[in-house]
């Protein structure tokens, strides 16, 4: 026998924001990628890996998930012969971290302020 | 699903908005580049423009050398560009093509007939003409003092 309410609804509701946080961003480094790129239409792979402070092999295997998720978009080009990378947000990726960032603003809304 | 305390995204927060100005920062500073080439790339396609009016059909060795000048001078300054620029500001991007649209239609549209048709009186500032759009570009792509 059920004991729900009649007027309850079977699927609950989630309200508190750490159910908005996207678990794609929530691993630091990706996230780092994500806010280093925020500001940029495209950012070098050598300035991300520097702001970021990862190494490159680190950098390259976090952009491969993000771009596989459809979060970054990466361009690979040459400077004389040199090869170089670009990296940028797509609209997808941009929309996601303003939501997971502002996720984690509510839920830090909640700390209680020193009195 | 992810667990977080408040600290934590606090944390994680200050430390996102620590990148964000991080590259804001380094986009200023890399702007410059941006705004030259913008620019270049404009007062290059103009002079393409009057030097075709000068030399098309009249001097075909000069005409053949000033092309040749601007592929090198082209050439010379995409690739400063990209050696310079590691970051680039956002709507960068969208700003350079939409002039860059504006700036070939008019190009295009002096070579099919003004070129043949007209004298130095209306070819030259029809030149700035062709050049502005990229150069209001660059000047809005400059960082401003203050900001």
């Amino acid at each position: 026998m059920s004991v729900m309410p009649p007027d309850a609804s079977p699927i609950p509701v989630l309200q508190h924001p750490r159910h908005r946080l996207n678990d794609m961003i929530h691993s630091p480094v990706r996230l780092s990628i994500m806010a280093a790129l925020a500001s940029a239409d495209q950012a070098e792979f050598g300035f991300v890996r520097d702001a970021i402070e990862v190494s490159d092999s680190v950098l390259s295997k976090q952009v491969t998930i993000l771009e596989s998720a459809g979060y970054v978009k990466v361009v690979k080009g040459y400077v004389g012969k040199r090869p170089r990378t670009w990296l940028g947000l797509t609209r997808a990726g941009r929309t996601a971290l303003i939501e997971h960032m502002a996720a984690l603003r509510a839920i830090s809304s909640q700390l209680v302020p020193d009195v | 699903m992810s667990q977080i305390s408040p600290e934590q995204a606090r944390n994680q927060l200050d430390a996102a908005q620590a990148l964000i100005c991080t590259t804001e920062e380094a986009a200023r500073r890399n702007a410059y580049v941006g705004v030259i080439t913008t620019a270049g790339v404009g007062v290059l396609i103009a002079a393409v423009l009057a030097v075709s009016w000068a030399f098309a059909g009249h001097n075909n060795l000069a005409f053949a050398l000033s092309f040749a000048a601007y592929g090198i001078s082209l050439g010379l300054l995409i690739a400063w560009q990209r050696s310079h620029q590691h970051v680039f500001q956002r709507g960068f991007g969208r700003a350079y093509r939409n002039a860059f649209l504006v700036t070939m239609v008019l190009y295009a549209f002096g070579i099919a007939w003004l070129i043949r048709h007209v004298g130095w009186v209306i070819i030259t500032p029809y030149c700035v003409l062709v050049a502005l759009p990229m150069l209001i570009a660059a000047a809005r792509m400059a960082p401003r003092s203050g900001r």
